[in-house]
C-alpha cells in the first residue's frame, strides 16, 4: 500500500463511525521502490490531498523528511518539495502491518502489500 | 456501428496502389464496437490516415514506421495487406475455386510485405530467392493415370505421398492389391504442402495459410481455400510448411466475394501482453486499454476499479497513463492475491508504476467522498461470475456507492457489463447522481456486452435519502438477493 492510497482511505462504512479517518498506520515492513518522477501528476495531485493526513502517514511510517507542518503557498515551484512529495506517496510501500480506525480502534490488516478493509456484517 | 468489411472501396488504400513502394496498408484488429477509439488512437500517435470496418482498422503508413503501429496498445493483431479483390468472381465449380485460389497466389504483391515481413520478425536470409511461374494444368483431370499400372520407373511416383501409392511401387514388393483406386484425390494431395514429399529442396521460412471464410454461397471449406492458396505459395517460392511451427503466417480473408491476402506481423495477440496469473474471466488489456481511453484520464487523476478482480485494468492504465494514480480492489481474496502477483510480475520487467491494490466490498468502499476523479470497471456479467439476480442488487448498490466516492460533475465512470437489464433499469433509478452520457455495444469473447459511459451529476448522494429509497423501491429485490446469497 502507498502513502497516496492511504490519503483516500477511511473507515467510516462502520457503524457509528462518523469520519474514520485517517487510519492509523502500524507499519511492520517497509519497502522503498523506484518510480519515475512526473512533476504534472505530483503538482496536479497535491490539490487532492488531505495534507494532514499525509503528515501523520508519513510520521507513522517513520518518513516525515522534514515535510512542512502546512502545504506551503507556490508548491508547484518548489522541486524539492515535489520530489520529496513524490517519494513519499508513490515509493515508499507499507508490505505488511495494519491500519487502524481513529474510532473504534478496529484494524484492517495489511498483508503482502495489499490492505484488507472488509468489513464482517454486524460491523456495518 | 463500424461499416462491414465488404463496405469498403479498397482503392483509398495508398498501400496497396501498384506502384508505390513507400507507403504499406496495414490490417489492425479490434474488439467489435472498439474500432473508433482504435481509429483516434491511431490519428493521435501516428497521424497516419485510417480507415475503420467492423473488427478492424486498415492504416497507411511509410515501410519504416512499421514497428509504431505494433506499439498502439488499442489493437489485437497487426497483419500486413498485399492484395485486396473486391469481386474475386468465384467459380459454380468447387475444382474451379481450387484452381482460381490456386492461381490466385501469383497476382498477390509479395516483395513489399515479406519486406515489412523481414524486418519485423529479424529473420536473417532474403525469403523470396526466386520465383516459379505456376503452371496451367493445375487440377486438370489426368483419366489417363492409373496408380495399378503405374511403373515404378515413372517420375511421377515421386511427387505422389507414400501413403496413397499401391503396394507394388512402394518398396519393390509385389502385392498387387490397390489401396486407391481414385485417381483424382492422388493428384490433388500431389501438389499439397502439407507433407514430406517436398521437405528436401524446400529452404526458406516455414509458412502456414490461415483463412476466415464468411458467407454461405461458396462450394468450399476455409482449410480447403487454405491448401489450394497454400499449394501456390509452395509452388512458387519453395518455402516449406509447417502448421504449428511456422515462421511465417499468411492470412487468406474471403467474405462472399471480397478477398485479401494479409502477412501477420503479430506473434501473438498483443492482449496477452500483461497477465501472468489468469483467473476465471480475463480482460483482454486491449480491452482495457479503449475502455481506459474512453474515459480520457487527465495527469493527476485516480482511477479506480472497485470489481478489478486480476487488476487487469489497473495494470494496463498504469503502463499507458502513468501519469495518474491506479487502484484496483476486489472483495474476493484470492483475485487480490492475484493481482498482486499479476501486478509483481509486471513490475520485475521494468520500474515500479503508480499502482495499488487493496481489498473491500465495492458496495462500502474505504474512501472518502469525494476523492476519485475516474470509475473503469469490467463488473461481473451474472454469467461465469456472478449471478443476474445478484446483479440487481449489486449494480444499484455500487452506482450509488461510485457516486459517493467520485467528485460531482468531473467524476465519469466507464462501466462494462453484459447485464444490460439490470443495467438500464438501475441507471434509471439514479439519474440524480449519473448522467448516462453513451453507451456502446461491443463483443466481448463472443457475448454482446455494452460499455456504459456515465457522468456524474453536481448532485451528492445523501445516505439518509439513499438508504430510504433503496427500503421503499428495491425491497422485493433485496430480500429476494439477501435470500440468495
Amino acid at each position: 500500500m502507498k502513502l497516496i492510497t492511504h490519503n483516500m482511505l477511511t473507515s467510516k462504512a462502520i457503524k457509528n463511525v462518523k469520519e474514520g479517518f485517517p487510519l492509523r498506520i502500524q507499519a511492520d515492513e517497509v519497502r522503498n521502490v523506484d518510480i519515475e518522477f512526473d512533476r504534472e501528476f505530483i503538482s496536479r495531485m497535491i490539490p487532492k490531498l488531505d495534507w494532514n493526513a499525509l503528515i501523520f502517514a508519513a510520521q507513522c511510517v517513520g518518513h516525515q523528511e522534514d515535510l512542512p507542518e502546512t502545504l506551503p503557498e507556490g508548491y508547484d515551484n518548489d522541486d524539492e518539495l515535489l520530489k520529496k512529495l513524490h517519494h513519499i506517496l508513490l515509493e515508499v510501500e507499507v508490505i505488511n502491518g495494519c491500519l487502524e480506525c481513529p474510532e473504534t480502534h478496529r484494524k484492517f490488516p495489511i498483508s503482502n502489500g495489499i490492505p484488507n478493509m472488509l468489513l464482517n456484517e454486524d460491523e456495518v | 456501428m463500424a461499416p462491414v468489411i465488404t463496405a469498403l472501396d479498397s482503392t483509398v488504400f495508398t498501400g496497396l496502389q501498384e506502384n508505390n513502394s513507400d507507403i504499406c496498408t496495414l490490417e489492425a484488429t479490434v474488439v467489435t464496437g472498439l474500432e473508433d477509439v482504435a481509429q483516434q488512437e491511431c490519428r493521435e500517435k501516428l497521424g497516419a490516415p485510417c480507415t475503420v470496418a467492423r473488427g478492424r482498422i486498415f492504416i497507411d503508413i511509410e515501410l519504416h514506421r512499421v514497428p509504431e503501429v505494433l506499439k498502439l496498445r488499442s489493437v489485437d493483431n497487426v497483419n500486413i495487406i498485399l492484395k485486396m479483390v473486391q469481386s474475386f468472381g468465384f467459380p459454380s465449380e468447387r475444382e474451379q475455386c481450387f484452381e482460381k485460389l490456386y492461381k490466385f497466389a501469383e497476382t498477390v504483391d509479395w516483395r513489399k510485405g515479406m519486406k515489412v515481413w523481414k524486418e519485423i520478425f529479424h529473420y536473417s536470409d532474403d525469403p523470396i530467392k526466386e520465383i516459379k511461374t505456376l503452371q496451367n494444368d493445375y487440377a486438370k483431370p489426368r483419366p489417363e493415370l492409373d496408380l495399378k499400372s503405374l511403373k515404378a520407373s515413372s517420375e511421377i511416383i515421386n511427387q505422389l505421398p507414400q501413403s496413397i501409392l499401391p503396394e507394388h511401387l512402394k518398396t519393390g514388393g509385389h502385392n498387387s492389391v490397390p489401396e486407391v483406386n481414385n485417381t483424382g484425390i492422388g493428384l490433388t494431395e500431389q501438389k499439397t504442402p502439407v507433407g514430406d514429399n517436398n521437405t528436401s529442396d524446400a529452404v526458406g521460412p516455414k509458412f502456414r495459410v490461415t483463412c476466415n471464410r464468411t458467407g454461405s454461397s461458396h462450394k468450399f471449406g476455409s482449410p480447403e481455400a487454405a491448401r489450394q492458396f497454400g499449394a501456390g505459395v509452395n509452388e512458387m517460392f519453395g518455402w516449406p510448411v509447417s502448421l504449428s511451427k511456422f515462421d511465417l503466417e499468411i492470412l487468406l480473408y474471403i467474405d462472399t466475394e471480397f478477398v485479401y491476402v494479409a502477412v501477420c506481423l503479430t506473434r501473438e495477440p498483443m492482449f496477452k501482453r500483461n497477465l501472468s496469473h489468469f483467473g476465471p474471466t480475463n480482460l483482454r488489456a486491449t480491452t482495457c486499454y479503449n475502455m481506459i481511453r474512453l474515459a480520457s484520464p487527465k495527469p493527476g487523476d485516480i482511477i479506480v476499479d472497485p470489481m478489478c478482480g486480476g487488476a487487469t485494468i489497473p495494470m494496463e492504465g498504469c503502463l499507458t497513463y502513468s501519469n495518474s494514480m491506479h487502484i484496483g480492489g476486489d472483495n474476493f481474496g484470492q483475485a487480490v492475491k492475484r493481482s498482486r502477483e499479476n501486478i509483481e510480475n509486471l513490475l520485475k520487467k521494468g520500474k515500479s508504476m503508480p499502482i495499488d491494490v487493496a481489498q473491500w466490498d465495492a458496495t462500502k468502499l474505504p474512501f472518502r467522498d469525494q476523492s476519485v476523479d475516474v470509475i473503469v470497471s469490467d463488473l461481473p456479467f451474472g454469467k461465469r461470475l456472478g449471478s443476474k439476480i445478484d446483479n440487481r442488487v449489486l449494480y444499484y448498490r455500487s452506482l450509488v456507492e461510485m457516486a459517493r466516492v467520485t467528485r460531482p460533475e468531473t467524476g465519469r465512470a466507464i462501466l462494462l457489463t453484459q447485464d444490460r437489464n439490470s443495467m438500464l433499469k438501475n441507471i434509471k433509478r439514479v439519474p440524480m447522481l449519473w448522467r448516462s452520457s453513451a453507451s456502446r455495444t461491443v463483443n466481448i469473447g463472443g457475448l454482446t456486452a455494452v460499455i456504459y459511459i456515465l457522468q456524474r451529476t453536481s448532485l451528492c448522494p445523501d445516505p439518509i435519502i439513499m438508504a430510504e429509497k433503496k427500503s421503499n423501491s428495491i425491497i422485493d429485490e433485496t430480500s429476494q438477493a439477501s435470500a440468495s446469497s
